[in-house]
C-alpha cells in the first residue's frame, strides 16, 4: 500500500466500523520482501517507492556494497547490496546477471537515507498490516502470518553498513 | 508622512553604508588601490548624506556634508593620506553613526573636528560631470586606425580627459613638451573632451602620476580598442585603469550561496534535458527527412540553446568562484607572525595565486592549510643554528603552490626542514598500540601521521602537536572529495600534496569502450588519441610502451582495472585506441578498446551511499538516458603503475 493510500485509509476512517477503526490505529502497514534469500520487513513510512528492476551500470571497481547506478528520472541512484549477494553474482555472471535480475522478477525498493534515495534489490514483495506493538518490540523479528521476517535496518544501506 | 517601508529601506541601507565606510577605513593600510577606495568612501558618504536629507536626519546630513567636502580634498592625495587625516575620517564616520542612531537630529559637537587637507596643485580646477566621452573617440579610433596602430607600435598608450574649456589649453601647454600628444578634441555641452597619447617611456614615475591625477580630476580614463590592447611594458597599468573604469559605478548584489547553487543545479538539469532532446531528434531524424527547412531551423535553435546554456553555466560557476590568493595571503601572515614569535628565519613562497576555486572549497580548505603550514614551520623547519650546523642555509624555505591538473587542483606545501623520520613514526605508533606489522615501506609508515590521535611531538606548543590535526586535515579534505599524500626525506624536508576536484560542471569528455562497457575520461589532460594494432605497442616484460613522436612513453591497459562485460570475452582485439595524457610535461598513455565519441557532460559526484573511490571522478547521464562513470585518468594510470611495480617486486621494506 502506498503512503498515499494509507493516508487515504486513515482519512476515511468513517467508512469503517468502530472496531475496525480502533484496529487501524494500532496497526502498522509494513512491506515484506526477500533480499539475498532472506526475509525482511520494513515500515511503510520508510519506503519511498517500489519499481521494476531497471537497466543499470555496474561500478567499474569494488566500492564495497554498491552494485551499480541507474537513472531515476534524471537522478543517479545507487543500488546497494549490503550482503554483497548480487555483487558476487555480477562478478561470476557479468552482464548476464541483468538477465537473471529480470527473470527472477527482481524489484527495487527505494529508501530515503539522509536526504538521498538508495535502492535495494528484492523479490517476493508484499504488504501486511501488523500489530504496531509487535513491530516496536525490541526483537529483530516480526511474525507475519506466522513467518518471522527480520526488521530491515536501513542504515545498512550506507557504505560500510552490515546485515 | 514618510512611508514606513521606505524608511526601513533607508535605515538598512544607511547602516550598511556606514559599515562599508568603517570597514574600508580599517583596511586602509592593506588597500592596494587607495584611489579607488577613497572614491568608494566618497560615494557612500554622499549617498548617506542624500538619504539623511530626504528623511530629515538633518544633523547627520550636516556631518556627512562636512565629511564629503573633506573627502573631496583628500581625493587628490589618496596615496599620501596622513595618519591624522585618516583618524579624522574614522571619527567622522563614527560621528555620523552616532548621530544616525540618535535619530539624526543632533550630534556631539566635540565628537570630531575636521582639519584642512593639504592643498595640492590644481585644486582650484573644477571637475566635469560624469558623462562618459569614450563613444566620441571610438569613432575617431575607427577613422584613424592607421595612426593609432603606428602610435601603438611606437609604444604609446591613449587616455582621454573631459576637461572644462577654460583649462584645455593650459593642459596642452603643460603636457605638450613632455612627449604627450593631443590627438583629438571634441566639444560636448560646452566642455572639451581631449584624447592624448602618452609615450610609454613617459608613462611612469612623475609623468604617469600626473596623468593619473589629471584623469582623476577630469574624469579621465585610459582608452582601448580590442586589437590595440596588446603586449606593452605598461600593459598592466593600462589593464588596472581599464578595470578601474569598468568597475566605477558597478553595483554589487549579495546573493546567498544556496540560491547560487540552486541556479546552477537548474542550469545543469537544463543542459541534460537539452542533450536528451538533441539525442531524441537525432534518433528520429529520418521522420523529418523531407523537411529540410525544419531540420535546419531546429539545429540552428539547438546551437543557440547549447551556447546559451554554456554561457549561463559559466557565469553561474563564476559566481561561486573565489581567488585562492585570499588563502595564500592568510598563510603568508601565519608564517610572518610565527617568525616574529620564534627565533626561526623562514622564507615563504607562493605560486599559482591566480587560480579561482569554488567558495565552499576555499572555506573548508582554510583550516587544513593553516594546520599544514604550522606543522611545516613548527616541526619541519629547524632553528637557524641547527640548520647551519647541518650544512643548510640559516633561513628555511616553505613553499605553497597551486596548479590545475585536469579536473583537479593540486596544492603543494613543501619545506626544506628536517623531514619526517620513519623510525620515529614507527616507534611512536607501536608505543601507542597502533597496528604496524602490516606496513611494508617507509611511505606507508609515514602515512601513520594521519591516524587519529597520532603525534610524535615531545611537547604541545601553541602552534601544533596535539595529535588531532592531521586526522582532521585528512577528513576535511576527504569531505571535499579530495585526497592528501605525503613524501618526506629525513634531513631534507617534506612535501604534502593535496588534490581537490574542481567543482561540478559541464566538461568535455571522451566516451570510450573498455571490456564491453562505456566510460568517460575528461579531455582536459588528453592530448592525443590514435587507433593502433595491439602488437604495435612495445613490450618489456609486463610493461608496455607507445611510440609518441619518436619517444617511448609508458602505456597502461585500462581493461586491467575494470571488469569484463564483453559479449565474447575470449575474442582477440584487432584494434585498440591509445590516449596520451600530459601532466606537467610528462606524457603517459593508456589504451582502451574503442573511442565512441566526445561529448560535453555534466559531471555529478558519486552517490554518498556508495562512498568515494580514487579511480572514479564522478558519474553522468548520457543523452540516451543511461548513466556513465567518469574515470580519473591519472589515478587509473597510477593504480596500474603501482600494480606493475608490485608485480615486479619493487617493494621497500621498513627499516
Amino acid at each position: 500500500m502506498s503512503q498515499k493510500q494509507l493516508k487515504n485509509l486513515f482519512e476515511n476512517q468513517s467508512q469503517y466500523s468502530d472496531d475496525e477503526q480502533d484496529k487501524l490505529k494500532d496497526s502498522l502497514t509494513c512491506l515484506y520482501f526477500t533480499y539475498a534469500q532472506k526475509k525482511y520487513c520494513a515500515g511503510i513510512s520508510e519506503v519511498r517507492e517500489i519499481i521494476e528492476f531497471p537497466l543499470f551500470v555496474p561500478y567499474p571497481v569494488d566500492v564495497g556494497c554498491a552494485l551499480g547506478v541507474f537513472n531515476l528520472r534524471g537522478n543517479v541512484v545507487s543500488i546497494m547490496d549490503p550482503r554483497r549477494h548480487y555483487v558476487q553474482l555480477m562478478k561470476t555472471k557479468g552482464m548476464k546477471a541483468q538477465e537473471y535480475f529480470s527473470r527472477e522478477k527482481l524489484r527495487l525498493i527505494l529508501f530515503e537515507l539522509e536526504g538521498e534515495v538508495v535502492a535495494l534489490p528484492v523479490y517476493d514483495v508484499g504488504k501486511a498490516v501488523v500489530d504496531l506493538a509487535l513491530f516496536e518490540k525490541e526483537s529483530d523479528f516480526v511474525p507475519i502470518d506466522t513467518v518471522p521476517y527480520e526488521k530491515f535496518n536501513t542504515q545498512s544501506l550506507n557504505k560500510g553498513g552490515h546485515l | 508622512m514618510v512611508d514606513d517601508e521606505l524608511l526601513d529601506d533607508f535605515y538598512e541601507e544607511s547602516i550598511d553604508l556606514i559599515e562599508k565606510v568603517k570597514s574600508a577605513l580599517e583596511m586602509w593600510d592593506d588597500t592596494p588601490d587607495k584611489v579607488d577606495a577613497i572614491d568608494s568612501i566618497y560615494r557612500w558618504v554622499h549617498t548617506i548624506k542624500g538619504g539623511c536629507a530626504i528623511f530629515e536626519y538633518d544633523a547627520t546630513a550636516s556631518i556627512a556634508h562636512e565629511l564629503e567636502t573633506f573627502l573631496g580634498k583628500l581625493k587628490s592625495k589618496s596615496d599620501n593620506i596622513s595618519a591624522k587625516e585618516l583618524q579624522m575620517l574614522q571619527d567622522g564616520i563614527d560621528a555620523i553613526e552616532s548621530s544616525f542612531h540618535d535619530g539624526g537630529k543632533s550630534f556631539d559637537q566635540n565628537s570630531f573636528e575636521l582639519i584642512e587637507a593639504e592643498q595640492t596643485e590644481g585644486d582650484d580646477l573644477s571637475v566635469g560631470d560624469e558623462e562618459l566621452v569614450t563613444a566620441h573617440f571610438w569613432e575617431w579610433f575607427e577613422e584613424n586606425k592607421g595612426l593609432v596602430e603606428d602610435l601603438r607600435q611606437a609604444g604609446y598608450s591613449f587616455f582621454e580627459l573631459k576637461i572644462s574649456t577654460a583649462f584645455s589649453q593650459k593642459i596642452m601647454d603643460k603636457l605638450g613638451e613632455k612627449k604627450i600628444m593631443a590627438l583629438h578634441s571634441q566639444e560636448s555641452d560646452g566642455d572639451l573632451a581631449a584624447l592624448f597619447a602618452l609615450d610609454q617611456s613617459m608613462a611612469q614615475g612623475p609623468m604617469l602620476e600626473l596623468a593619473n591625477i589629471l584623469m582623476e580630476k577630469y574624469e579621465g580614463r585610459w582608452c582601448f580598442a580590442k586589437k590595440m590592447l596588446e603586449k606593452s611594458p605598461i600593459e598592466q597599468e593600462v589593464k588596472n585603469e581599464v578595470k578601474k573604469s569598468v568597475q566605477q559605478g558597478q553595483e554589487v548584489l549579495r546573493v546567498p550561496l544556496p540560491t547560487v547553487n540552486s541556479i546552477l543545479d537548474h542550469v545543469l538539469e537544463l543542459f541534460l534535458v537539452r542533450n536528451q532532446l538533441a539525442h531524441l531528434f537525432q534518433e528520429h531524424k529520418s521522420i523529418f527527412k523531407d523537411h529540410h527547412s525544419f531540420i535546419q531551423q531546429f539545429e540552428s535553435l539547438d546551437n543557440v540553446i547549447e551556447r546559451n546554456i554554456h554561457e549561463l553555466e559559466s557565469k553561474t560557476m563564476s559566481m561561486r568562484l573565489s581567488p585562492i590568493k585570499k588563502i595564500f595571503d592568510r598563510m603568508d601572515r601565519v608564517v610572518s607572525e610565527y617568525c616574529k614569535q620564534s627565533n626561526k628565519q623562514i622564507e615563504f613562497h607562493t605560486n599559482g595565486q591566480g587560480i579561482d576555486l569554488d567558495k565552499k572549497v576555499l572555506d573548508q580548505l582554510n583550516e587544513p592549510l593553516i594546520h599544514l603550514i604550522r606543522n611545516a614551520i613548527d616541526h619541519g623547519i629547524e632553528s637557524s643554528e641547527d640548520r647551519v650546523s647541518s650544512g643548510k642555509s640559516a633561513q628555511g624555505r616553505v613553499e605553497l603552490s597551486a596548479q590545475v591538473l585536469g579536473n583537479e587542483v593540486a596544492i603543494v606545501i613543501k619545506d626544506d626542514g628536517k623531514g619526517i623520520d620513519p623510525k620515529k613514526i614507527y616507534e611512536s605508533a607501536k608505543s601507542k598500540g597502533l597496528a604496524v606489522d602490516h606496513l611494508q615501506n617507509d611511505k606507508e609508515i609515514i602515512e601513520l601521521i594521519f591516524a587519529p590521535g597520532f603525534s610524535t611531538a615531545q611537547e604541545v606548543t601553541d602552534v601544533s602537536g596535539r595529535g588531532v590535526g592531521m586526522d582532521a586535515v585528512r577528513h576535511s579534505i576527504a569531505e571535499l572529495g579530495g585526497s592528501i599524500g605525503i613524501e618526506s626525506v629525513p634531513g631534507q624536508g617534506s612535501e604534502f600534496r593535496i588534490k581537490l576536484p574542481l567543482t561540478m560542471s559541464v566538461s568535455k569528455c571522451l566516451i570510450v569502450e573498455v571490456e564491453g562497457l562505456n566510460y568517460a575520461f575528461s579531455t582536459k589532460s588528453i592530448v592525443f588519441v590514435e587507433k593502433v594494432r595491439p602488437h604495435s605497442l612495445k613490450r618489456n616484460g609486463a610493461a608496455m610502451y607507445y611510440d609518441f613522436n619518436g619517444k617511448l612513453i609508458p602505456c597502461f591497459d585500462i581493461s586491467k582495472i575494470v571488469p569484463s562485460y564483453r559479449a565474447e570475452p575470449g575474442l582477440p582485439k584487432t584494434h585498440i585506441y591509445v590516449c596520451v595524457t600530459s601532466l606537467g610535461g610528462n606524457e603517459t598513455a593508456f589504451c582502451v578498446d574503442n573511442v565512441v565519441q566526445t561529448l560535453s557532460i555534466v559531471l555529478k559526484p558519486l552517490p554518498k551511499s556508495s562512498g568515494k573511490h580514487p579511480l572514479i571522478a564522478g558519474v553522468s547521464i548520457l543523452p540516451a538516458g543511461n548513466p556513465i562513470f567518469v574515470l580519473n585518468a591519472q589515478e587509473c594510470i597510477k593504480s596500474l603503475m603501482d600494480d606493475q611495480d608490485e608485480g615486479e617486486g619493487h617493494v621497500a621494506k621498513a627499516a
